[in-house]
């Protein structure tokens, strides 16, 4: 049945100028969220230049230095520590001495001003990470730092989103490795691998329990894990904001 | 709706006829003014102050703002990350691990003793102060002075270069212009002018000095300064000594105006063992000490008194005389004059007391209370036999112990003689800080050459020739003594900041062209009067420690007086009787900026006095009989004049205050102090007179009919009339020791509760108590607080606004009659409550709730609602109305803690139990694989407490000390009836008053239940 009457055709431009703003709004809201998460915005892969090239493919991957070797703190201070002018002079003042490339080297000794590297894993300043219990309690650096020993430039392998950090505060037992292996640089499967060697945790215990709870409580409901398939180590990671925001 | 304001006759019948109720928090609370109601009803006032005078607001309007509001809400969070940058040392320094900080043993220098303190580091830049446990005048707390000192060392107004008539030299040209002055004269016509001099390694400096230049005279001068006590002490030592009190063993204290708890050389100390034999909970309660005091002026130590006597000084020598012939010191008569019946049975009950605690008693009289009371003090004390058990004599602390007073007045009139060619003056301001009459500045001017050695280009370097910029004591090496002649050191934390030049190194540059460092100094000083062997070890053992043990004064055998004979009458000033038409004023420093040398320190101005909760200002403090006499309201400006000198003070009233005195406080007014305290408050140093610095027997007071607007917090974040303070006599509480619960209102219960219990997942589960029977409310933890959480400062106006942002403050209470009322104390801050009314208001979750029992507070989240103030009943959020911190300039930056977020404008913020503390003992705990210890997390506020009233746990483990508090009869928490569940519990307050003084008796609302069913919601 046709209308009675006519509609005008200013209704229609109305109707369609009304849905068009709404998807506009929509297509911003999705376009800032795809923003938000895309390496523009989280950096991820982003190389960035030193003022020395310094490369850990050549250091860690071939080299095989220790990451403490340089960054001293990392198993005892919140701050992992960037190496001084005289760590690297340690072997650079034989090494490699006459290089153009270490001239900002040679130079920082010089005139005993520091070299300023440019922050690649850069936390909003809300946030109050420590990096001496992770390291504590078997999370490695190539967890989060990524493949350090293939990187010429480093540049992030994690977004470093609050969700990113909470998903392994949720599930740590995947990421989480014995002690020695903490600053190996093989990749988190066969990290995650290795704890499956570990006496088994009686089911029973507080620490199970506690990890029961704790699925109930957060744990994603599709994600449910059924706890015997890991084996567990005591671990107490905390969920509260105050853990890292304060 | 105007209200007419009541009277004090109206306050004082309308406390008479009230029931139930008996704590008060301010005469504007009684009165129930409509500034007073206003406050109590709108969370914070004048905040929408800018809609509402627009009240033809239209609706097109109303559409713009809400559109711009949200366009600007948006677009500060369209920021991407800055690029930062990493910059590592070049060699890396011993010790320091970076994001680790280092605490060192220092020592901060403070009227006549220093107290040593541990600084904490950051990578070089000391954040934090706290009180060095080992050291006996610190005993690990300090006071907020003490607290305060590190926001001093960053302050940008110091003064930075070395001038000559107002134009930047070198100290060397200084250095060569004095030794060719000193070489030429031999020191004739030279002066120095020092402050109290407690440094031995500078006392032995300025003596070299002298012996090269034999006519040179020393002078000293502080503001406030004890030369009556050193009247009193030669008339009955026949020679100045420094008493040492030991409260530990002291069980009934009498306390002549004397402020034994506030800044006084080691306070800290009388504090902790005054309370320590308080805490009724875990202590012997017959063991318990009883405290009376009679006091011109309202102090902290008189709000603690069991007994409190407030006297004007002709009064208070009345009763001091009365009570030493009852004790058997002979004398003849002092003052004329009759005691009233009161003070008689007050007297003779105060006297049987001491006389049956005859060994373990006290008398303490205060360095500026009238003379011949202190010297009865002395006296009493050799007749109780406390002499040697609750008193020690040494010999003094300070180094050439001279009457300041005499010796200022001495080279006013040499200056004026034109006997002074030069004047050099370390670390003191002169021109501000004496009494008017000496002309000081005037006199200045006939000098030639003068040098003005100092933190800050102050009054008397504006008056001077020279200036000499000085350094902080956080950034130089020296030395001092306790209060008990312990040695103590002083090193730095900091490289100096404003080019400044150690004091040390100044006096070197007089005597000798060739450079010495202040390190080298002292370390000679001490070199050259040890013994031992293996020097070094011992010098690096007292700079670690802060201090070297075992070298305190040995007690002194001393000859004491107990009769004094007709001729001795007129040595000692004795006080006469005010005229009807006359008022005694009394002059204090102040609590917070002492005599003006900390008026440019934010967190000492921004402060609430004790008692007053008076920020920003002075004023002066009158009784509710002086109010009604004048007919003054608060803030009403009056004229106080002592015959010569006129100054106009506003009038703040202080129920309890003596009637016959009213009170003004030192250290405002000043003109060249810095940016924050120039033009603050009113010159009360133009009162003084050289003979009578601290009581004005004859001063007139007079109302302008002006009015002058004070910020006190005094009725800010009312929690209206509750039964938040719980206090009985030690008769009651062995009678009923579950007092506190009698006022319970209604049953509690989680099943009473909408929400699901918190799942208390985690092992630890943190609570606090604050035991009221300790805490003696002098401020120490909000600057504590202030300092550790990176609290800003936001200024006078926005303090009246009722925008000040401490996250603790400290509540008075007054019980019973407005002219003699018993105060309580109450520190009060985040509850952290189980059920917090705060966490289901927040639209976007930026309060929550953590499995440690924390109420925690996500700034990231936060938009700035303020819904979960308004839904907090304890009025503890703070809401950052405009971006108080400053995060842009360097020394701000350098200062602020960097565990511990500086928040932004539009933020809510609140105490947070220093969840930074316990994240810091959770991962040094967890990394050791081990629990956390019961003590291990130590909050800001408890660290600092001399009282050591804060305790704080795990209230899941039962062994814990708070878990074994909160068991306590005496526990109650405020405000339960709401059903918050607070995770901070306070324990009630016992007093101990003589029941033979005991002039009402305990009423029944005391013990027994009341039905309170206008409080509603409550099953009895």
């Amino acid at each position: 049945m046709p209308y009675p009457f006519r509609q005008p055709i200013w209704n229609k431009i109305s109707v369609l100028s009304l849905l068009l703003a709404a998807g506009t709004v929509a297509l911003l809201g999705f376009m800032g969220y795809s923003y938000v998460r895309s390496p523009i915005y989280t950096q991820v892969g982003k190389e960035k230049q030193q003022p020395i090239p310094f490369s850990h493919e050549l250091h860690v991957g071939q080299l095989q230095m220790d990451c403490r070797f340089c960054h001293t703190s990392v198993e005892n201070s919140s701050f992992a520590g960037i190496p001084t002018t005289d760590t690297c002079l340690k072997c650079h003042s034989v090494v490699k001495k006459d290089s153009p490339l270490l001239a900002p080297l040679h130079a920082s000794k010089a005139s005993n001003m520091p070299i300023e590297w440019v922050r690649v894993h850069d936390l909003p300043d809300h946030v109050y990470f420590d990096h001496s219990i992770h390291v504590n309690k078997g999370i490695g650096c190539v967890t989060c730092h990524g493949q350090i020993d293939q990187m010429e430039v480093v540049s992030r392998d994690n977004t470093l989103l609050m969700k990113w950090c909470l998903d392994c505060h949720r599930h740590p037992e995947i990421n989480r490795r014995e002690p020695k292996d903490v600053f190996d640089m093989v990749t988190g499967d066969s990290g995650s691998a290795r704890m499956t060697n570990q006496a088994q945790v009686n089911p029973s215990s507080d620490d199970m329990s506690t990890y029961v709870r704790f699925l109930e409580e957060f744990a994603d409901k599709d994600a449910q894990i059924n706890p015997n398939q890991y084996q567990l180590q005591k671990v107490n990671r905390p969920m509260n904001c105050s853990a890292c925001h304060r | 709706m105007a209200k007419k304001k009541m009277t004090i006759q109206q306050i004082r019948a309308k406390l008479q006829n009230r029931q139930g109720e008996k704590f008060w928090r301010s005469l504007d609370e009684l009165a129930e003014t409509e500034e007073f109601n206003q406050f109590l009803q709108e969370e914070y006032p004048h905040g929408s102050a800018p809609m509402t005078a627009k009240e033809d607001l239209s609706r097109r309007d109303f559409l713009k703002l809400m559109g711009a509001s949200l366009v600007m809400t948006m677009l500060p969070g369209c920021s991407r990350q800055p690029l930062e940058k990493i910059v590592p040392y070049v060699t890396a320094p011993e010790e320091i691990i970076p994001g680790k900080p280092l605490y060192f043993a220092t020592s901060m220098p403070f009227n006549g003793s220093s107290t040593g303190l541990l600084v904490e580091s950051h990578m070089g830049r000391p954040t934090k102060i706290e009180g060095n446990p080992e050291h006996v005048d610190s005993l690990g707390a300090t006071s907020a002075i003490h607290q305060s000192a590190v926001l001093g060392l960053y302050d940008p107004d110091r003064s930075n270069q070395v001038l000559k008539d107002g134009q930047a030299d070198s100290i060397n040209n200084l250095y060569r212009f004095l030794r060719k002055e000193l070489k030429d004269s031999e020191g004739k016509g030279v002066r120095i002018l020092t402050d109290r001099i407690v440094s031995p390694t500078l006392a032995s400096q300025i003596r070299q000095v002298i012996k090269a230049f034999p006519g040179i005279k020393w002078h000293q001068h502080e503001a406030i300064h004890s030369d009556d006590a050193r009247r009193a002490q030669q008339m009955v030592f026949g020679e100045y000594v420094d008493p040492i009190y030991d409260f530990k063993r002291a069980r009934t204290i009498l306390a002549l105006d004397s402020n034994f708890m506030d800044n006084q050389p080691g306070h800290l100390r009388y504090t902790r063992e005054f309370t320590a034999r308080r805490r009724v909970v875990d202590s012997d309660v017959n063991q318990m000490n009883r405290l009376y005091a009679i006091e011109s002026s309202p102090t902290m130590t008189g709000a603690n008194a069991d007994h409190l006597m407030a006297k004007n000084s002709y009064r208070m020598t009345l009763m001091v005389c009365a009570l030493a012939q009852q004790i058997g010191v002979k004398f003849p008569a002092i003052v004329d004059g009759k005691l009233s019946n009161e003070e008689i049975k007050w007297v003779h009950v105060v006297a049987e007391d001491l006389i049956k605690h005859r060994g373990e008693s006290l008398v303490i009289a205060g360095d500026r209370a009238p003379q011949w009371v202190q010297a009865l003090a002395h006296s009493m004390n050799a007749r109780l036999d406390n002499v040697s058990r609750t008193v020690n004599y040494i010999q003094p602390v300070a180094s050439n112990p001279q009457l300041l007073q005499e010796s200022i007045s001495d080279l006013s009139q040499a200056m004026e003689k034109g006997d002074v060619n030069t004047l050099i003056m370390l670390n003191t301001n002169p021109v501000y800080t004496t009494a008017r009459e000496l002309s000081f500045e005037t006199h200045l001017g006939k000098v030639s050459n003068t040098v003005h050695f100092g933190l800050y280009r102050d009054e008397t370097a504006m008056a001077c020739q020279w200036h000499v910029p000085s350094m902080h004591f956080l950034e130089m090496f020296s030395d001092g003594r306790a209060s008990d002649g312990t040695v103590t050191m002083m090193q730095p934390l900091i490289h100096p900041l404003y080019n400044g030049i150690s004091v040390h190194e100044f006096l070197h540059g007089l005597i000798s062209a060739d450079a010495k460092t202040a390190h080298d100094i002292v370390r000679d000083y001490w070199k050259s009067t040890s013994k031992t062997v293996d020097f070094e070890l011992v010098w690096r053992k007292a700079l670690h420690d802060g201090f070297v043990a075992r070298t305190a004064f040995k007690p002194k055998k001393v000859q004491m007086r107990v009769e004094f004979a007709a001729d001795d009458l007129g040595k000692l000033n004795r006080p006469s009787s005010t005229k009807a038409d006359q008022i005694e004023v009394v002059i204090n420093p102040d609590p917070a900026v002492w005599d003006g040398r900390f008026a440019n320190n934010g967190w000492l101005q921004e402060l609430p006095k004790p008692l007053t909760k008076i920020t920003w200002d002075n004023a002066l403090l009158v009784s509710p009989a002086t109010a009604e006499k004048y007919k003054l309201e608060n803030e009403d400006m009056v004229e106080v004049s002592n015959g010569k000198v006129r100054v106009s003070l506003p009038v703040w009233i202080v129920p309890g205050h003596c009637a016959q005195s009213v009170s003004a406080y030192l250290g405002y007014g000043r003109k060249h102090s810095g940016a924050l305290g120039n033009d603050k408050g009113f010159n009360v140093t133009k009162l003084q007179t050289a003979e009578h610095q601290w009581r004005l027997s004859g001063a007139t007071i007079s109302k302008l009919g002006i009015k002058y607007g004070l910020a006190s917090t005094q009725i800010h974040h009312s929690m209206h009339g509750r039964e938040l303070v719980r206090s009985a006599s030690l008769d009651e509480y062995k009678h009923h020791p579950d007092f506190a619960h009698a006022h319970a209102h209604g049953t509690q219960g989680y099943e009473l509760s909408m929400y699901p219990q918190h799942p208390d997942r985690a092992p630890h589960q943190w609570g606090m108590t604050v035991n009221l029977n300790q805490c003696v409310g002098c401020n120490a933890c909000v600057t504590a607080c202030q300092s550790e959480n990176n609290t800003p400062v936001v200024g006078k106006e926005e303090v009246r606004r009722g925008r000040e942002m401490h996250w603790i403050r400290v509540d008075n209470y007054y019980e019973g009659e407005i002219d003699q009322p018993t105060t309580h104390h109450q520190p009060v801050m985040c509850m952290h409550c189980e059920n917090a009314p705060c966490e289901p208001v927040c639209p976007v979750q930026a309060t929550g709730h953590s499995d440690e029992g924390l109420n925690e507070m996500t700034y990231n989240r936060c938009v700035g609602t303020r819904y979960c103030s308004n839904n907090c009943p304890y009025k503890v959020r703070r809401f950052n109305f405009f971006q108080y911190a400053d995060k842009h300039s360097e020394p701000a930056k350098l200062r602020s803690n960097p565990d511990v977020t500086v928040r932004n404008r539009g933020v809510m913020e609140k105490c947070t139990f220093c969840v930074q503390r316990i994240n810091q003992a959770r991962i040094t705990a967890k990394k050791e694989n081990r629990d956390i210890k019961d003590g291990e997390v130590v909050t800001a506020c408890q660290a600092v407490c001399p009282a050591e009233a804060i305790s704080f746990g795990n209230i899941r483990d039962p062994q814990s000390e708070v878990s074994r508090l909160k068991e306590s009869p005496l526990n109650y928490g405020l405000l339960t009836e709401l059903n918050t569940f607070p995770r901070l519990s306070y324990l009630a307050r016992v007093r101990n008053p003589n029941p033979k003084l005991e002039t009402h008796k305990p009423k029944a609302a005391h013990v027994t239940v009341h039905d309170h069913s206008e409080h509603g919601g409550g099953k009895h």
